[in-house]
This record gives structure tokens, sequence and C-alpha cells, in this order.
């Protein structure tokens, strides 16, 4: 029981980081059609901008953060803008964006081994444990989870409730009908990585909090990003959400009987079976788009 | 110098096959097969591991390499009943992080992380030279015998499979089994490949077969164009060409390997935005 | 007995019910034209009957053989041959080759081919320049597709479904948007063909061209069979007036 319970409140901290990386994913896919996997460098340039800043910076952690997540908004821009909107420009289909979103993610993830180094960077930070029952959970995890339910949430509302989140919307749905509306899609675009790429920053600081910023985590988050978004429906965001959870329990129960090196394999074991069983046409992840 | 530049051609051969391979998968198939690597990585570990532990001769383990990697190339053809585009991308890459996650674990036949040492070169081929000898023997063989495949009536159905699925099957293609056959082919030169590359290394670890290398043979192949047979050489070899010299630029060791990568990826994004056909290529990505 | 016979079919997406409860035949060596106005469901029975989708419901039968659980390429192999709305061209390739890969049917047998060439023998090539050549189709077999203009594309379709070994033809709207003068061409070809005994089933909206081609009219509507009979007849029917022009008769 204490073994469930502890996977249980594991599983909800790494889902909180996931939320995160494949809503932004998601909410990128829903008006661009694009699979950001490059997504997985804004995170880890994240982390090690931050990690850079706080500790040979010595900067206190909020403007860090405000530097670090700067970058990632910085990067999620330039991607979009040198490199997805010239190949929409020249009407290429689904597996261009693919390989062209391969071949940065790889691009990055060389360009911080280059500039940092492969191993690890740890913060190393001693944060307050809580025992109750003998489930434990620090401070810091909990920061964590309030910090993306808050971002999550205030983006539901943004999406919701702006003007900007109907011009969204209404591109997502239909980029031409967008256009004759009078809808500057590109502009939309432009902010949707930006707001993406936000989420991603935050998420890179919480990993370089909690864990550490890691050369591998580029790669990693992309993957799970995307598995977490499939696996809850695409362009959804409590699509998203769910999906994270459904990745983070099975991975966080896998670790805890198995070990740990098999976590990677976890994601795509879990997508290969979902993809495979799904309907030939209807699927749309575990949560409907509403 | 000359021991240098044999050691390179052998190597740069290899990739060869392996770009050769990938781009029957992806060029004339259509499916962007993402789990390349992990079918070299099948080849060659099935062949390192059979020689070393169950003493066959190198002949015959080359022989196994290859058939598994067919074997595994065909079981990878089957999710593309129902999975297309990315999302076929990206569960054969997911084969490759499976395939690698097993090498990992099953330490105690693959020693892990620890990798393969000590993995014999075939009787006669002990020296460099010889070697070379046999792996451009055996690309000439594979490339002659892959152009007549493509430009049989067979490749001409592959490749309307690849350009409309459904007007192929209107005309009576069995695309599934078009593509089977194509993705065994893969696997079989792919599981060449890496047997090769593991006899001529002499040592393999999980580490020889990840995103670096797929990465790899996916710039040669864009580079050198989709559907071209030529076009997946030069590719491949272009790639040699541009990394070798960077090797005697005063820069620290440890940065050559992200440094190569960088510049093959910064040419790939590059051939993608500019010029999606590649060098010579007849086909171009779509999903 | 009829060369294809649908029995019942129903098919739904979502909750928008496409084709339901649809019944008719195709008489061996005749021209019968589906006609209704636009999301009748004539399209999706095509696709049913190509089997690019499973039916929900009821039968296809096709010289008396059931179909409707066979994969889409056995039924192609069977004697359907069908063209699309918009053509669908292999894009990559060569005029001659899009029409070879119609001709041969054994391609897919990797050691058979291994020693032929993609461009197929002389008699091959022969077979399709004739076929060219009788539909109209006036252009370089080596070019590539792509390099087609939209009418030709029409005549690139026909020429396609008659290289393909066939029993039925099946032509999705083969004269939408082309210029008067290859729609007589058209008429004549169709005509032609129906004289040499093919089966002929198409799909189009130009009522002149159905009222002088076809033999069999079999109306749709909201994914059923409205009215059928000979042109003359059909075409009168207040029912089908009414659902075709939205007049109020």
């Amino acid at each position: 029981m204490e073994a469930f319970l502890q996977i249980a409140v594991n599983a909800v901290i790494t889902a909180a980081v996931y939320a995160l990386v494949a809503s932004g994913l998601s909410f990128i896919y829903a008006t661009t059609r694009v699979f950001h996997l490059a997504h997985g460098f804004v995170i880890a340039a994240s982390a090690f901008v931050f990690w850079w800043f706080s500790t040979t910076g010595g900067y206190p952690w909020i403007l860090s953060g405000f530097g670090a997540c700067a970058v990632a908004v910085l990067l999620g821009f330039l991607m979009n803008e040198f490199v997805y909107e010239p190949l929409r420009a020249r009407k290429t289909k689904g597996l261009g964006y693919l390989v062209a979103t391969v071949a940065l993610l790889m691009f990055g993830n060389a360009a911080i081994l280059a500039v940092f180094g492969a191993q690890p960077r740890s913060l190393g930070i001693q944060t307050h444990v809580f025992d109750a029952a003998g489930v434990r959970i620090s401070s810091l995890q909990i920061g964590i989870v309030l910090a993306a339910a808050f971002l999550l949430s205030a983006l539901a509302a943004f999406i919701r409730f702006t003007r900007f989140g109907k011009a969204m919307r209404a591109t997502a749905d239909n980029e031409v009908m967008a256009e004759v509306l009078g809808i500057h899609t590109r502009r939309v675009r432009r902010l949707t990585f930006a707001i993406g790429s936000f989420l991603g920053g935050v998420a890179g600081i919480l990993m370089a909090l909690e864990f550490n910023a890691d050369p591998t985590m580029g790669v990693m988050f992309a993957i799970k990003g995307f598995s977490a978004m499939v696996l809850g429906g695409v362009a959804s965001m409590p699509g998203a959400v769910v999906g994270s959870l459904a990745l983070a329990s099975v991975e966080q129960a896998a670790v805890w009987f198995w070990g740990s090196s098999w976590r990677n394999a976890i994601a795509f074991v879990l997508l290969f079976i979902v993809l495979l069983c799904k309907p030939a046409r209807g699927w749309k992840g575990l949560v409907v788009r509403g | 110098m000359d021991a240098y530049l044999i050691h390179l051609g052998i190597l740069a051969c290899i990739y060869v096959l392996m770009t050769l391979a990938f781009n029957l998968s992806v060029g004339y198939a259509g499916l962007l097969n993402l789990g390349h690597v992990g079918l070299v990585a099948v080849g060659a570990y099935t062949s390192a591991l059979t020689v070393r532990h169950l003493d066959w001769p190198v002949w015959l383990g080359i022989v196994a390499g290859s058939l598994l990697a067919m074997t595994a190339g065909a079981f990878l053809a089957l999710p593309a009943r129902k999975i297309k585009g990315d999302y076929y991308a990206l569960l054969t890459l997911g084969f490759m992080f499976v395939m690698s996650a097993v090498l990992i674990n099953w330490d105690s036949v693959t020693r892990g992380t620890l990798g393969v040492p000590g993995i014999p070169r075939p009787g006669g081929f002990q020296t460099n030279v010889m070697f070379l000898l046999l792996v451009v023997a055996i690309t000439i063989a594979t490339y002659f015998v892959l152009a007549r495949i493509v430009n049989s009536p067979f490749g001409r159905a592959l490749e309307a499979v690849r350009d409309d699925e459904e007007v192929a099957m209107a005309l009576g293609k069995p695309v599934f089994r078009l593509r089977l056959v194509a993705m065994a082919v893969s696997g079989l030169i792919a599981g060449l490949a890496g047997a090769l590359l593991a006899h001529f290394v002499q040592f393999i670890s999980p580490n020889t077969f990840w995103l670096d290398q797929l990465v790899w043979v996916l710039a040669g192949m864009v580079i050198g164009g989709l559907a071209s047979m030529p076009g997946a050489v030069v590719g491949s070899v272009l790639l040699f060409a541009i990394s070798e010299p960077l090797r005697f630029l005063p820069i620290p060791s440890e940065l050559v390997g992200p440094l190569r990568l960088m510049i093959f990826m910064a040419i790939l994004l590059a051939f993608v935005l500019y010029r999606p056909k590649g060098l010579m290529g007849r086909a171009q990505l779509e999903g | 007995m009829p060369l294809l016979e649908i029995d019942n079919l129903g098919k739904a997406f979502g909750g928008v019910q496409a084709v339901r409860t649809c019944s008719f035949g195709v008489q061996t060596g005749r021209i019968t034209a589906l006609i209704g106005p636009n999301g009748a469901g004539k399209t999706t029975v095509f696709h049913l009957i190509s089997g690019f989708f499973p039916a929900d419901s009821g039968r296809i039968l096709f010289e008396g053989n059931d179909l409707t659980r066979l994969p889409a390429w056995k039924r192609g192999r069977m004697g359907l041959s069908r063209t699309f709305q918009l053509s669908r061209l292999f894009k990559n390739l060569t005029v001659e080759e899009n029409l070879l890969l119609a001709l041969r049917e054994d391609d897919h047998r990797f050691w058979c081919m291994f020693f032929r060439g993609r461009r197929g023998d002389g008699a091959e090539r022969k077979a399709v320049a004739d076929m060219m050549l009788f539909v109209g189709l006036e252009k370089d077999p080596k070019t590539p597709v792509t390099d087609l203009s939209y009418g030709q594309q029409k005549l690139f379709d026909l020429t396609r479904v008659l290289l393909h070994p066939h029993r039925l033809l099946m032509l999705d709207e083969p004269i939408a948007g082309v210029n008067p003068v290859l729609r007589d061409r058209f008429k004549v070809l169709l005509k032609q063909l129906k004289g040499k005994g093919e089966t002929i089933l198409l799909i189009e909206h130009d009522m002149d061209f159905v009222r002088a081609v076809a033999d069999e009219v079999i109306v749709m509507d909201q994914g059923t069979v409205l009215a059928s009979g000979t042109p003359a007849v059909v075409l009168k029917d207040p029912r089908v007036l009414e659902a075709y022009l939205g007049l109020d008769v």
C-alpha cells in the first residue's frame, strides 16, 4: 500500500512536468500542425541556461528563471520564423516538417554538448521533505505540481476567454477561413510558439531544480511529450494532462519494479499498444476534444 | 596515412550500405523507418554474439545477423497497415529505443553498456586491406542487386504505393505485401552492414547504434535525394568527406563529435528548406 | 444476373449516415449512371465498392461473388477498375510508368520481376501506346505525369482504367470541368466502349451527358436510391426533380 501511494505521488510529480511539455506540444500542434519535437531542445536549453545563470552567474533564482524562459521563448520563436514558416511557404507536407524538427532537435542536443559538456549539472538544492505515513514528498515537489497546475489553468483560461485565444482556435480549425476573416495567422503561430516555448522553458527550470540539467533531457522530453500527447489525444489540453498522468503512472510503476533503465522504452511500448489497438478511424485519444 | 584512408574506405562502404538500405524503405517504399539503426544493431549484435558465445564461424554469424535483421525489418512493416506518416516514423523510432533498452538491460548476454569486445575478423580478411576488398565487393554487389530491384516492375509498383496507396490498391497491388518485401530487403542489408561493422571495429556497444548514427544516415539519404541509388552513395560519402577533416582541426577531441553532428544537422536543415529533393532525388518527403 | 449487385448497403461516418439501405444492380454491357445532388452518397458508394473502407451493413456482389469483406486490392484484381473525382497520379513517375502499372497485375512478385525492366517489354509499351491513341491522349509517354493538363488528366484516367484488366469500369465524374469539345469526345468514347461490350458505371452531374450516354439511371438522395430506370423516364420523375433541383413540382 505504501509502495502504491509512493508510486502515485511520484507519478503526479512527473506528470506535472510532462503535462507542461505535452500541452505545449499539443498547443503548437493544434494551431500549426507541426509535431514540434525540437521542443525538447527548448526545454534542455532552458534548464542549462537556468543552471548557468544561478551558479556561474550567481543571480537569484527568480532572475535566472526569467533569463531561462526568455531564452526558451526566443529559441521557439526563431525555429518557427526561420524553419517552419519557410517550410509552410513552400507547402511542405508532413514528413518534411518531421525531418526538419528532428534535425533541429539533434542540432540543439549537439550544441548543448559542445557548450556545457556531457556531464549532468546539478544545483544541489536542499529542501524540506515531508514524511506522511511512509510516503515522502519534498516542498519543492509540491511547488512543481502547484506551478504546473497554475500555468496549465492559466493557459486554458487564455485559450478560452481572450480574443487571441479565439483567433488561435479559429486558426486551428481552418487556417484559410481564419485568413479570410482577417486573422493574421502568421502572428497567431508566432504567439503560439512563444507561449508553448514558455511552458517548455518552465518545465526545463523545474527539471533543473528537482533533478539536474542533463544533455540527454532534450531527446527524452521530446519523446515523453509526444507520447503523452498522442496517448491523451492530439490537439487537446485535457488530453495532454490525462496522457501525461497515464504515461507517468506506468513509467513510475515500471521504474519501481524493474529499475530505471527501462524508463525510456516504456513510453514507446505504451505508444505502440495504443496506436495499434486504436480503431482505424475516429480515434481521438483518451480524451475527446470538446 | 594510407592505413588511415583504408580504414575510412571501409567505414564509408558500411555507411553506404546502411544508406542504400534506408533509401529502399524511405525513398522507394515511402516508409520513414526511424528504427533503421535498430535493424543495424540487430545484425551487429546477432553476429557478434553468435560468434563470441556460440563459437559459430564468422560467416555463419554474419548470415544469421542479416537474416534476423531481415525478420525484424519485415516486422516493422506490420504497423504500416494502420499507422501512417509522422506516427509511423515515431513508432519505428520507438523500435530503436526498445532495442537499445534490451541491449542495455539484457546484460547477461550483451554485457549491457560495457559492450562486446574482441569480435573476430572473418578468416582470410584479418588485415584492413583484405577487409576493404571484402566490403567494397559486398557494397558493389548490393548496389547492383538493389538497382535491379528498383528498376524492375517490382520497384515501379513500390513507387506507386509510395505515391498513392489507395490508387495502387484499386489497381490490384497488394500494398502490404510489397512493403513487407521492401522492408525485409532493407532489414537484410541493414543487418549485413551492422555485422560487417561489428567484425571490422571488433567492439560494439549500445552507443554504437544510437540517434547520432540514425541522423547521420538520415542526413546522407536526404542530401543524396530520395529514391536515387547514386544519391544514397554520394550523400553518405559526402558526409564522410566533410566529417573527417574535423579531426585534424585544433579543437578539443570531445568537441569533435558534437561539432560534426551540428554541421550535419545544419546541412540537413538547409536541404530540407532549400532543396527538398536532395542532390539527385526523384521524390520528396511526404506524409 | 447483374454484373454488379449492391444489396442494402449502409455506411455511417460518426453520426452521419452517408449511405443507407442502398440497393441497385449494374447490367452487363450497359452504361449505368449514378446521379444525385451533392452529398447524396454517390462517391461513398464507389469507395465502398472499391473497398477503401468497410461497409457497416449490406452486401456487394460482383459476378455472383461476395466482395463485401475482401481487401481493396483483391477487388481490383477481380476486375473492378475505377477513376477518381480528381485525378490521382503516381506523381513521381512518367506517364508510361503510370499506365504500365495499371496494365501489369503481377508486378508484386519479387522474383518473377527481378530480371525485367521498369519500362516493360515491347508488347506492353505497344499496348500502352495503342490505348493512348484510342483514347486520344497525345503526350510523349516518357514525360513526367505531372506535366499533364487538366483535360489530359481526364483522358489519362480513362486510359488507365481501360488498361487495367477489368470487367467493370467505374468512372467518378469523368467530364467534370472539361471543355465542350472534350465532353463530346467522351460521349463518343463511352459509346464506342459500350459497342465493344464494356460495362460502365459512372457518376455524373451533367444531365445532357447522362441523357446521351446512359442506358439506365439510378438516382441517389440522402444515401439511398430514390428512383431508377431509363433516362427518359427517371429524369421526368417529379420526386427526382424535387430532390435534384429543389423544385417544388
